[in-house]
């Protein structure tokens, strides 16, 4: 499981933070947890950084994952995750990084 | 359906030359675009009474800022702040407030200064959500974003890089004729899909080179244009669209795909009655879904579209004839205004590079706001050769 904003009175999951409920309006925004479980929907090797502090430790596997919870989240991905794989999201510190779902 | 723009025009557009680095600020760039249109169009500047500025490098200062600094006295502002898409938000909004009254010749003008470390500077102040959900992953900026739809885009509908390249190589044709583009070099194929990789499937070729400079043009009745002595475009129909589709998992579909069929409608066109068309080339994969979510072909086909057409000035279906962005260079938001001044150039003959033989009627897209993962604002509009 992970903590993002849930709507008290529709259920509407958020990601980035958000101040009121994108859809229904409400202020009612709780950090709950939902399920870590989505979907890589795209993949990218970075190589070239804005900023000099990635410069070692580039190039950097970066995913964008649809969350089963109904959001979509940038993410660091383990090297050898593709297109359609499913995962599993944790976060450290508001870093979002993705490893393999297990099969069982 | 939206009501006709009638008896209202688009006229004198100007270009303010650009320059790879400026440690000037913004409000140089712009207050370079008003002198141009005052002078290329011997106009008083007291009878431009309305201001529109679109522009990410201007802050602090803003348009009603921008006043003092000019010394202008307008009864009408508005700043746009759609980036890629805002000279078409801003022809709109003008062209209700010139036929409402509201004024009677309006500025619409765009640039941005870009001093050594501009561009980081604009990444880090361009959206709370760029801040948090996107730039902690390796601060790739427009690149991560734009290499996560090309990336899914080729793998669910085909395209090569081949097919982007080809978009690329055209531009970069069209540009060598266009003398203040940045980029004059011709580009081979070899070239682009060898170039140097940024985030993978986007290479050194598929990216904006960003730069200084502006872009502007003039708003007013179709009569005042003719006193003036001006040559013009009309409107025939315009559309914009924020934030569509919220819940595509990834962007391969914009906004435009939502009012395509109203914007052919009220211009009562198609189209194959076009004769010019520019899209916002901040990458070539969004000019593919511009193409498409604007019916010029289906959806996942723009490849095989590139493919079958000649995108040169002289080509089968002239595609961003001043080069682009890709190859003009992108001056911040001026990027978003590129289109609208090239095509009210190639429709009033007056392109400063090629020249489009007869066109007479053009169609403008534009594409920006990329918060994290999508682009949020869009737009378009159908110009034609004023009589
Ligand atoms: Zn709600």
């Amino acid at each position: 499981m992970i903590k993002l904003q849930v709507c008290s009175d529709c259920q509407n999951v958020h990601y980035p933070e958000r101040d009121i409920c994108t859809s229904c309006w409400s202020e009612n925004l709780l950090w709950s947890e939902v399920s870590a479980h989505g979907t890589i929907t795209s993949v990218t090797d970075l190589h070239i950084s804005a900023k000099p502090q990635w410069k070692d430790k580039l190039p950097l596997r970066l995913g964008l994952v649809a969350l089963d919870a109904g959001v979509n989240i940038l993410a660091f991905l383990d090297s050898d995750l593709c297109i359609n794989d499913k995962i599993v999201l944790c976060m450290d510190n508001g870093i979002y990084s993705a490893t393999l779902k297990s099969e069982n | 359906m939206s009501a006709p723009y009638d008896n209202v025009v688009l006229t004198a557009p100007v270009t303010v030359p650009y320059e790879r680095y400026s440690e000037r600020r913004a409000n140089y760039w712009l207050g370079r675009a008003l002198g141009m249109l005052a002078k290329t169009t011997g106009l008083d500047k007291k009878h431009i009474d309305g201001l529109s500025v679109s522009s990410f490098t201007l802050v602090p200062d803003s348009v009603a800022s921008l006043t003092q600094h000019f010394g202008m006295t307008p009864r009408w502002i508005c700043q746009e702040h759609t980036g890629g898409a805002s000279g078409i938000t801003a022809l709109r909004k003008a062209a209700r407030a010139v036929q409402m009254g509201d004024a009677d010749i309006i500025a619409c003008i765009s640039g941005d200064t870009n001093p050594k470390d501009g561009f980081t500077n604009i990444l880090d102040n361009f959206s709370t959500d760029m801040s948090q959900a996107a730039l902690p992953y390796g601060a790739g900026g427009p690149n991560t974003s734009f290499a996560l739809i090309t990336k899914a885009y080729m793998e669910i509908y085909g395209a090569r890089r081949e097919d982007f390249g080809k978009l690329a190589i055209s531009q970069r044709d069209n540009a060598r004729t266009t003398p203040h583009a940045l980029m004059q070099k011709p580009l081979s194929l070899d070239a682009y899909m060898d170039a140097r990789i940024i985030s993978d499937p986007i290479h050194l070729y598929d990216c904006v080179m960003p730069c200084a400079g502006a872009e502007g043009y003039l708003v007013m009745s179709e009569d005042r244009a003719r006193e003036l002595g001006l040559a013009y475009v009309y409107i025939r129909s315009a559309i914009e669209r924020h934030n569509a589709y919220a819940n595509d998992p990834v962007q391969l579909r914009t906004g435009l795909a939502m009012d395509a069929d109203m914007l052919w409608q009220t211009a009562g066109l198609t189209p194959r009655d076009i004769d010019v068309v520019q899209t916002y080339d901040d990458y070539p994969v969004i000019s593919f879904l511009q193409l498409e979510d604007l019916g010029f072909c289906k959806k996942g086909e723009a490849n095989i579209f590139v493919r079958d057409h000649d995108f040169t000035i002289q080509g089968d279906f002239p595609h961003n004839t001043s080069g682009g962005q890709l190859s003009a260079g992108q001056a911040g938001a001026a990027g978003g205004f590129l289109g609208i001044v090239e095509t009210i150039r190639q429709l009033t003959g007056t392109a400063l590079g090629g020249q489009v033989a007869n066109a007479r009627l053009g169609l403008v897209s534009g594409f920006g706001i990329i918060n994290y993962d999508k682009g949020l604002s869009c737009a378009a509009t159908i110009l034609e050769r004023g009589q």
